[in-house]
Order: structure tokens, then sequence, then C-alpha cells
């Protein structure tokens, strides 16, 4: 148990994952070991199971039996589980003792069923189920493009008692892929989120591989980390127009935006599509690429992101006192919260789950994140990774397809993968039966954030609601699925 | 290190020299801007982030026409993005009933018309097209911004052919 605390017990059950006692589960908990993250929390009828990060890398899963419907809640010691509770409560009907907060998270009443992902679900009356208290922003009319309604008090005239809800975006997602193949849950997962058009189906088609013992040939290993970071180019720029659009800098706005059109059109051009859609397969045959040809897409997508650098970077930074102090997370809590992505690196929490891909280019990474965590942080921190992200490319290029060490594993039925997108580190945990999907899991960076955004608003003025919301990259999507 | 004046000066030519031509002149009767209202009704947000797109700079919409307004009342179409969860159906119905006379529904992507990849259950609806008469399709997952800014010209054009056919039906009854 190379991997566990020395003082727990438990039965090992898959190659990062354990198995404990009620007993072992609640003393882990309690002790909040500092050395492990909680990245993420879910439950069903049979398990609750926390997904910890040991020391900034190693990922651990840790399961505990739910018993008639109840297990030890995990958010009194790690808040970063509170919502993954929630959500396991109006999806498998199952409870957490001591929760955090056991309100609703996704079921809002509008359900046609109750439970809807347990084995005997409830129909809802006649009128419906018990709806949400109303938002004082409801959630069509969020600055954010998809749904996330946001309720707050006024103390002279600054938001207080700030709650979030993102219900009215719950499609019903886990429910529609557990059962099918892979191959017919790959197309679904590939628009989970516009935030992750390519680390989204990355992440699961890196579990199922891991899970059926498979390894990626170096040049799909190197494809798929080309169209990782341009479509880190492609969002890093729309977050950044968005939150100059929110601040009034529309000429930053505008350059931001004719940048990321132009990406889209080289993609498209080079028949990729042009948000990157549908460009992560599974792989049955060893891949043949035009190496000549995707050298010069890169080329040209690079050569689009440098030409407007130069005029970018010194824009924002006439700007920046606009986005200074807004929305400030403390490196405490990012650390606390496991925030990842731009929003973790601005407010201290280096961490990025590409130094541990295959094939990570780690000479070409680099460039120290910043601490501050407002806003103007995270706008720095966006530019620095988006030089960061053409060196990579550029790296990444001349070294194609150049096989490096392979560690095959064992196949096991059960997988756990991980993406780094440009919002943050996206899991899948995925266990297999006959290449069907028995159980499934994910976990996108907002739902950490949403933890903390309540306390990130707080103290702020509602106009300057949108500039945070957008500086923070918030996409609910990926969050109420 | 470029003073301010000449850091602006040059982000501005850059952004002039890239800014597109407008499509098409709307005339006739719709000579005024047609204004659009947008309702995100849950989806993986493809299609609202490529709305926003349509909203910036890189894209002629007011030049072709149109304008973004940020209530109901004041539009004339009505753009849906998402499949319609249940959740999000009422303000769907509040949106349309708050719009003036002469008001259009258009599904804007796959999952607005019939629920793209996601079909129908517990949470969603699967799409307007089984709840109303959508007016205009605009197909794609995600339809890119100027596919989007393409059809709702075209719509301009086929609504001025229909209210000719119109005009000219009442002339021959008269």
């Amino acid at each position: 148990m190379r991997d566990m605390p020395a003082t727990f017990e438990g039965e090992r059950i898959g190659l990062f994952h354990y198995r404990v006692s009620a007993e072992s589960w609640q003393h882990l908990i309690r002790r909040n070991e500092r050395m492990m993250s909680l990245l993420a929390f879910w439950a069903d009828e049979d398990d609750a199971t926390a997904l910890f990060l040991v020391e900034g890398e190693r990922p651990l899963l840790v399961s505990t039996a739910v018993k008639r419907g109840h297990y030890l809640a995990a958010s009194e010691y790690y808040p970063t589980a509170q919502w993954g509770e929630r959500i396991a409560r109006d999806l498998w009907g199952v409870e957490a003792w001591s929760a955090l907060d056991d309100s609703p998270a996704l079921d809002d009443g509008s359900w046609s069923i109750t439970a809807p992902m347990s084995a005997h679900p409830f129909p809802v009356a006649e009128g419906g189920g018990q709806p949400l208290p109303r938002c004082r922003i409801t959630p069509t009319r969020s600055p954010v493009p998809g749904l996330l309604g946001v309720q707050y008090e006024l103390a002279d005239g600054r938001m207080e008692q700030v709650e979030l809800q993102i219900a009215a975006g719950h499609r019903g997602v886990l429910s529609q892929l557990k059962g099918i193949k892979v191959e017919e849950a790959l197309p679904l997962i590939a628009r989970i989120s516009a935030a992750g058009f390519v680390t989204h189906p990355l992440a699961f088609v890196r579990a199922v591989e891991q899970a059926q013992g498979q390894v990626v040939d170096a040049k799909e290993r190197d494809r798929r980390l080309i169209l990782l970071e341009i479509e880190r180019l492609s969002l890093h720029l729309f977050d950044l127009a968005q939150t100059a659009e929110a601040a009034q800098i529309g000429l930053l706005a505008s350059l931001c935006d004719h940048t990321r059109e132009a990406i889209a059109q080289i993609c498209e051009r080079y028949g990729l599509g042009r948000r990157l859609t549908d460009t992560i397969h599974f792989v049955t045959e060893p891949s043949s690429y035009d190496e000549a040809v995707m050298g010069a897409f890169i080329d040209e997508v690079s050569t689009s992101v440098r030409h407007r650098l130069p005029l970018m970077k010194p824009l924002s930074r006439l700007f920046e006192n606009r986005l200074k102090s807004l929305g400030v997370i403390p490196t405490e809590q990012a650390w606390d919260y496991a925030l990842g992505g731009v929003t973790g690196r601005a407010s201290g929490r280096y961490l990025d789950m590409r130094y541990m891909s295959e094939g990570a280019r780690l000479h070409a990474m680099g460039g120290a994140g910043r601490h501050e965590g407002d806003a103007w942080a995270r706008n720095r921190q966006r530019f620095a990774e988006l030089e960061e992200s053409l060196r990579l490319l550029e790296q990444i290029m001349e070294g194609f397809g150049q096989p490096g060490e392979e560690h095959i594993l064992p196949k096991t039925g059960e997988g756990l993968g991980v993406a780094e997108g440009a919002r943050g580190d996206v899991w899948y945990w995925v266990k297999l039966q006959a290449g069907k999907i028995e159980s499934i899991q994910m976990r996108d960076p907002a739902v950490p954030l949403l933890a903390v955004l309540g306390q990130v608003m707080e103290g702020h003025y509602p106009d300057q609601l949108r500039v945070i919301l957008a500086s923070l990259g918030i996409s609910p999507a990926g969050m109420a699925l | 290190m470029s003073s301010a004046p000449v850091t602006i000066l040059r982000a501005f030519l850059d952004v002039q020299k890239s800014r597109p031509r407008p499509q098409r002149r709307i005339r006739g009767k719709h000579s005024a801007r047609i204004r659009l209202f947008t309702l995100e009704t849950g989806s993986c947000e493809g299609c609202a982030m490529e709305m926003m797109a349509l909203k910036g700079s890189a894209f002629p919409l007011e030049g072709s026409g149109f304008q973004f307004v940020h209530h109901p009342e004041d539009a004339d179409w009505l753009l849906v993005t998402g499949s319609v969860t249940r959740s999000s159906a009422s303000a769907l119905a509040a949106a349309w009933d708050a719009m003036p006379a002469g008001r259009s529904l258009i599904a804007v992507g796959d999952c607005a018309y019939n629920g793209g990849r996601w079909g129908a259950n517990y949470a969603t609806l699967g799409g307007i097209h089984a709840l109303s008469r959508v007016y205009k399709t605009i197909p794609g997952c995600p339809p890119s911004p100027s596919a989007i800014l393409q059809a709702l010209g075209d719509l301009v054009e086929e609504s001025s052919t229909g209210s000719h056919a119109s005009s000219a039906s009442r002339r021959r009854r008269q």
C-alpha cells in the first residue's frame, strides 16, 4: 500500500484504488493529511469514493461501502467534497452524515423522477417537486455562457451570503452513459463541455485505455498533446476576451477575438473542425500522419498568436488596475480546495497534470505561476501560458512521434484518466464490463471552484460579478452534467 | 516598450485591419436592425460560446443589420441554444411570452432543435421542435458564428419574400 498513509488498512481493488472500512474511512477523512488533496468526491448506492492527489502527483482512490443509504461525509474536513455529496444525494438518494451542506444541488423539483440513478427511482407527484429558492440572477440571465444562478444579499451595496445554483443545466449525462459501449459513449463525452472539447474526451479515452491495458503509439500520443495545446490557446483567448469585454477593455477583447477566430479558421482549413470537436478517438492500429502537413498547421496557428501577442500584452498592462484585487483566491484556499488550471496557478498552487503525461516536453514548460490570486494574476497567467503552449507546440513537432518510456499497465477493467485542460485538470474514472460502462464518474475543474465561488464574490459589488466570473473561466456545463 | 498612446494606436490599427465586412445589407421591411435575444437552455455551452463570439468584433453583426438586446421585451427574434432542460423550460416560455408581436423562434444548433446527441430524459425535454413551431433552425454542433450570421441573413430574405408574397396576395384579393 505504497500510496496509503501508513496508519490505514484497506484492500487494494485497483491500480490506484483501495477499499476501506467505515472506521478507516472516518480516520482517513478526519486526519486530513496535508500531503493529500481531495480532488473529487462521488457516491452511488454501493460506495462513497474520494479521489485524492498524493504529494501533488499520485492519484489515490479510496472507497467505503454505503450502508443503508448512508456514509460519513467527507465535506466536514474536505469542503471540496460538498458538491459531490449533494449531487450523490440528488442522483442516487444516498445521504452523507455530518455533511457541510445537504441542500439539493441538481434536483430543483423539475425532474420527472427523483433519485434517477438509483435502482428504484420514484416518480414525482403531480405538480412537480420542491423548487429551489429563486435567485437574484436567474440561471438563464447569468453572465457566463451556461446556466448559473446567483443569489446574494446586499450590505452597503456589496454582495454577501452568495449562493450558487447549477441545477438548471443538469442534462442527465451520467444516466445516458451507463451501460453503453465505450465507443458509443465517446461522442457524448465529446459534448460534455465546450470548455473541453479535447480535454474531456482525452481524459475519458486515457481512462478506458488504462482499464483495457492499452498503450497508444508515440505519434498518436503527440497528436493528442498538440490538440490539447491548441484548445488551450483558443480557450485562454476566449477567457481573456470575455474578461476584457467585462472590464470594458474593448480593444483587447477584439484582439483576442480576432486571434481566436484565426485559430478556428486554420483548424477548419486543416480538416479538424473549428473547435477541435470529435478529434479524439480510440486507436486500434498504429497511427500514420503526414508530419509536413502537421508542421505547416502548427506553424500557421503559432504565427497567428505570435503576431498579436506583442500587441495584447502591453495593452493588457495599460488597464491592469481594472482587474487588480478582483475575485481574490488566497494561496491557502487554492491548496485546500485543490483548485487547478489558471485559477490555481495564479493563486500559488502551481500544479499541472501535463507534467505527469506520457511524452511531456518538460523543458518547454514552466515559468513561475503567480500568487496574487486576483483577476489580474489570472490574466497574467493566461498570457504566460499562451507563450508556454507555443513553446510546447514547437517542441512536440521537433520530436514528433519519438518513443518514450512505455508504462504498460495490466488490464483491470478499471481506469483513471486525466488531461490538463485550459481551465484545469479533468479526471475520468471508469469501470468496464465487456467493453461497456458499468460505472463512470468525472471531475471537471469547475467543481472545486464552485465550492469557493461564493466566498470569492463576497464583498464585491454586483456590477463586478461579470468580470470576476469571466476571469475565473466558469463553465457550469462540466459541473451540472 | 512603446508608450501608451502608441500601444493603443497599434492595437486599434490591427483591429481595424482585421474588421470583417458586413455580409449583406438588409433592405425594405427590415431596414431597422433586427433585435436578437439569446437564451441558453442547457447544453455543453458550445453554441452559447459561439453566440458570444458572434457578439465580438470578429463578426460584422451590427453592420449586417442585427443587434443583441438584454431583454426579451425588446427583441424581434429569440435565439435558443441548448436542449431545453425541464428546469429551463419555464424561462423559455417566459421569454417567448414577453416578446412583442411579430416574434420569431430560432433554434441555434442541433441540441436546441431536437436535443442533438442527448436525448430527452428525466431532466431534459430534448429540444424545442417537440414543444413549439420553430421558425428557423441553424444546424451544427456547434454552428460557427459565420454560419449563424449567414442563416440569420437568409431568414431576413425569406421573411421579406414571404411578406412580399402576402402583400401581393392581398392586392389580388382586393
